[in-house]
């Protein structure tokens, strides 16, 4: 083939030259970047090199677990780093995030939010009751830091989540709900880390019209602070309208821009458990118990596939007996009942794998202090292979 | 600063700037077409266009090719920007639909070459700064490897698997589940 003399800038991978090769990668989902490091030893220089993999999509690589306090006076703050990637060279992650802890200044650190990437910390001056501070935004990876000042009331009752994509722009953007104790929300302030500024409060009445009129008159779900999944640019907040879940689309500033409707699962058994995003799309969850003790869950994982049209599709479904087996221990033992047995932790971002924590009892061990007994493990099931892994177990509690 | 805005469009119109090529043909165009190039329109701004522009990295054949993508786009190049990014964008945007299909008709036509062309393309993209063409075409290649299997990827571009057996069932132990 007659090929240009032009075209040699850096050196060649195969015939293909570096830098477009970067472009072209950074439209390729992350699953198929992930395999082509195993194309050449090129090919893999290039996806690893930490200067590209800004651009390239990346892998989910973990998740963080929130261990409880062993006591009241344990000020120690801690997580665990779950590594998804069996490899034999551990990330060099910190979970326990000293390069903020032992800032100068820092006093409390409460994890609140994480979104590609980045993960969002509140400061407070002692308990989580105590004056916010501010916040401070991470990246565990590369341990950058950035300081955001405090926003409205210190002591109001707020929620914070974070808005990221490292494909369209370097910046992030907070936008900060408070809300009353009635479960009304009385503020919404947006954060551009850009401009290092907060912008006017977002709640506007006249601005309000169609479906979009009295949303903020909505119930926010204080009981299970919702997460707030940044999907095509826009936070997606689940609120309750009378017994009406609904989702509200909301811009980086925090300006309400559209309402979209959860799956239709009008039947009352059923109840949201999860809401997140995978692969770039909306993915809302529900579980139903199959019978009377509570004993046997059906998962049933939504995804909105056309988010134009609103259209949710039901991707699969997963029944904990089935998994588990027909005689599993989860559930009721002598009397003492377990509400819930599964409990939704996260999805995985660029597969169809649902990440849960399974509660069991021990038999072996005495019931009289049943809690301390009740255990629970991180499983990992994937809906497509209708596999399941056991990471680990843990006793304390975990978050994501 | 001079832009290629509707209001200046008869005065951009009236600048035209030569283009010079690797195998030194020349190429002249009209200012609002060649801004379409980050890099010229800087070399615009700082007004060293004069006796024309050197493209020592573009051939003739590949020049041709740009300028008639950036002619097309030239006109559009006003609403173009980030109407594919902005969902809230596009929905206030006010464009000539007719128009719009017709330039993803021009695009598509734009895309039938053959693999090398595909990649000069994209290296003259790159080079000239033209971020509309740069996504057109990189984002053609993402869509023809997108899936593949490494073997299928090695196969595509003459590419020589220079891992260890050893090294290369590491990297599949990481990353098992991109595999699956």
């Amino acid at each position: 083939m007659d090929r240009a003399k032009g075209s040699t800038s850096g050196s060649a991978v195969g015939d293909v030259p570096v830098d477009p090769l970067v472009e072209i990668l950074s439209r390729v989902p992350a699953k198929s970047v992930c395999r082509f490091k195993c194309v050449s030893k090129a090919w893999l220089d290039l996806i690893t090199d930490p200067h590209h993999r800004k651009k390239l999509a990346q892998a989910m690589q973990g998740l963080f677990c929130h261990k409880s306090k062993k006591s009241e006076d344990d000020q120690s703050y801690s997580f665990s780093f779950i590594d998804l990637a069996a490899r034999s060279v551990p990330l060099d992650i910190d979970p326990s995030f000293s390069f903020l802890t032992e800032l100068p200044g820092i006093r409390f650190l409460y994890l609140r939010d994480s979104c590609n990437g980045l993960v969002l910390f509140e400061h407070h001056e002692g308990s989580e009751d105590s004056t916010r501070l501010g916040y401070i935004v991470c990246n565990p990876t590369t341990k950058e830091w950035k300081v955001v000042p405090a926003c409205g009331s210190p002591t109001s009752l707020t929620f914070p989540y974070l808005a990221f994509d490292p494909a369209v722009s370097s910046h992030f953007n907070l936008v900060q709900f408070q809300v009353e104790e009635d479960e009304k929300i009385l503020s919404v302030y947006g954060y551009s880390s850009e401009t290092g500024a907060w912008c006017e409060n977002q709640i506007d009445e006249q601005g309000e019209e169609g479906q979009l009129e009295g949303w903020r008159r909505f119930n926010f779900l204080l009981g299970n602070p919702p997460r707030c999944p940044f999907v095509n640019g826009f936070l997606h907040l689940i609120v309750l309208d009378k017994d009406q879940m609904k989702i509200v689309a909301l811009d980086v500033q925090g300006k309400a821009r559209r309402m979209i409707p959860v799956p239709d699962v009008a039947d009352s058994r059923r109840w949201m458990c999860y809401f997140g995003e995978s692969q770039g799309q909306l993915h809302y969850m529900t579980q139903e118990s199959l019978d009377a003790h509570k004993r046997k869950y059906k998962l049933s994982i939504w995804v909105l596939q056309d988010y134009c049209a609103q259209e949710w599709v039901l991707k699969g479904t997963m029944n904990t007996n089935e998994v588990f087996g027909e005689n599993s221990d989860t559930g009721v033992t002598e009397g003492f009942e377990v509400v819930e047995c599964v409990e939704v932790v996260d999805i995985h971002q660029h597969c169809n794998v649902v990440f849960f924590t399974h509660f069991w009892v021990d038999q072996n061990r005495s019931v009289d202090f049943f809690t301390h007994f009740l255990k629970r493990k991180l499983v990992a099931y994937d809906l497509d292979s209708k596999e399941y892994n056991v990471y680990l177990f843990i006793l304390e509690d975990c978050i994501a | 600063m001079a832009s290629a805005g509707s209001g200046d469009e008869k005065a951009a119109a009236a600048a035209m700037i030569t283009l010079i090529s690797s195998d030194n043909e020349k190429f002249e165009v009209t200012e609002a077409t060649a801004t379409l190039s980050q890099t010229i329109r800087h070399m615009i701004e700082d007004g060293c266009t004069d006796g024309g522009v050197p493209l020592p990295n573009v051939t003739s054949k590949i020049l041709a090719r740009v300028i008639e993508y950036c002619k097309k786009h030239a006109t559009a190049a006003a609403g173009e920007e980030g109407s594919s990014s902005s969902f809230s964008d596009a929905a206030f945007l006010e464009v000539d639909r007719a128009f719009l299909e017709e330039l993803e008709e021009f695009d598509d036509a734009f895309l039938e070459v053959d693999r090398a062309t595909l990649f000069d393309l994209i290296l003259a993209a790159n080079y000239l700064d033209i971020k509309g063409l740069l996504n057109l075409t990189c984002q053609k290649v993402a869509d023809s490897v997108k899936g593949k299997t490494p073997e299928q990827i090695r196969e595509m571009y003459n590419i020589v698997n220079d891992l260890t057996p050893e090294e290369e069932a590491e990297i599949r132990r990481e990353t098992q589940w991109a595999f699956e």
